[in-house]
């Protein structure tokens, strides 16, 4: 398969990467309340997402996939609420280790990545429609 | 760069061979499976990549209409659109211009 129709599968597998990663951040973003029930449960838990370069057999390119989604190991907020069902005996709750401004700037990051992708998608679209003028 | 005389006659009967059997020197050969083996190189070229271009068409038509069920991935879809758009423009720039040499073959006066 031509080079420039494998670059345009590299940046889709990039998009897809990044997608993912969005998805992520939105998750952690949307879940950055979520406190537990019960006194002895644990809040939720900031996901993180790594990727890894993968050789496809077929084309022979290295592509990115989606590695294991860990989780972020971090001590876990406390929050001061007596009233709430899952507080203490000290009356702190333990709430999600989620910084909603570092999941902004991730978002933003991932925005320009994707946007990064997709510039190379779009230059190897282009060059492949000039070479085909060639023949009109 | 001078030109060898001595050019041995051997070597290039031998060169020549191997040209007609390559299917390069189709002009002077005068039988018909030698005539097949001069067009075997351009039209397997050609079959090759309608061969590739059918099926990029096809897994983008399938992929389409799982994007449209919502079971596919949109970067997917999107990228396999354009991967047979990009291969059938290809394929009709070639028909066109082999369309043209025969019809401009056609045109000559006898």
């Amino acid at each position: 398969m031509d080079d420039l129709l494998k670059t345009l599968r590299i940046s889709a597998a990039g998009m897809k990467a990044q997608g993912t990663r969005l998805r992520i951040v939105s998750e952690n973003v949307a879940n950055a309340d979520s406190l537990p029930t019960q006194p002895g449960d644990t809040p939720y838990r900031r996901k993180v997402v790594t990727f890894r370069n993968e050789l496809d057999r077929a084309t022979g390119i290295d592509t990115v996939k989606v590695g294991r989604i860990q989780t972020d190991r971090s001590e876990f907020q406390k929050r001061y609420d007596p009233s709430h069902p899952a507080a203490g005996p000290d009356g702190y709750v333990l709430a999600p280790n989620v910084n909603t401004l570092v999941e902004m700037m991730d978002m933003r990051e991932a925005q320009r990545s994707y946007e990064a992708n997709l510039n190379v998608l779009k230059s190897s679209k282009t060059m492949l429609q000039q070479t085909i003028s060639l023949l009109r | 760069m001078a030109i060898n005389p001595n050019v041995n006659i051997a070597q290039a009967t031998q060169l020549y061979n191997q040209a007609q059997q390559s299917g390069i020197a189709t002009d002077t050969i005068p039988a018909q499976d030698s005539q097949a083996a001069g067009q075997g190189a351009f039209s397997s070229l050609v079959t090759g990549y309608l061969d590739q271009a059918t099926k990029l068409g096809q897994s983008s038509e399938q992929l389409a209409i799982q994007g449209i069920q919502g079971q596919a991935n949109l970067t997917d879809v999107v990228t396999a659109v354009n991967e047979a758009e990009v291969t059938l423009q290809t394929v009709v720039a070639v028909r066109d211009k082999v369309v043209e040499a025969y019809r401009e073959i056609l045109r000559m006066p006898m």
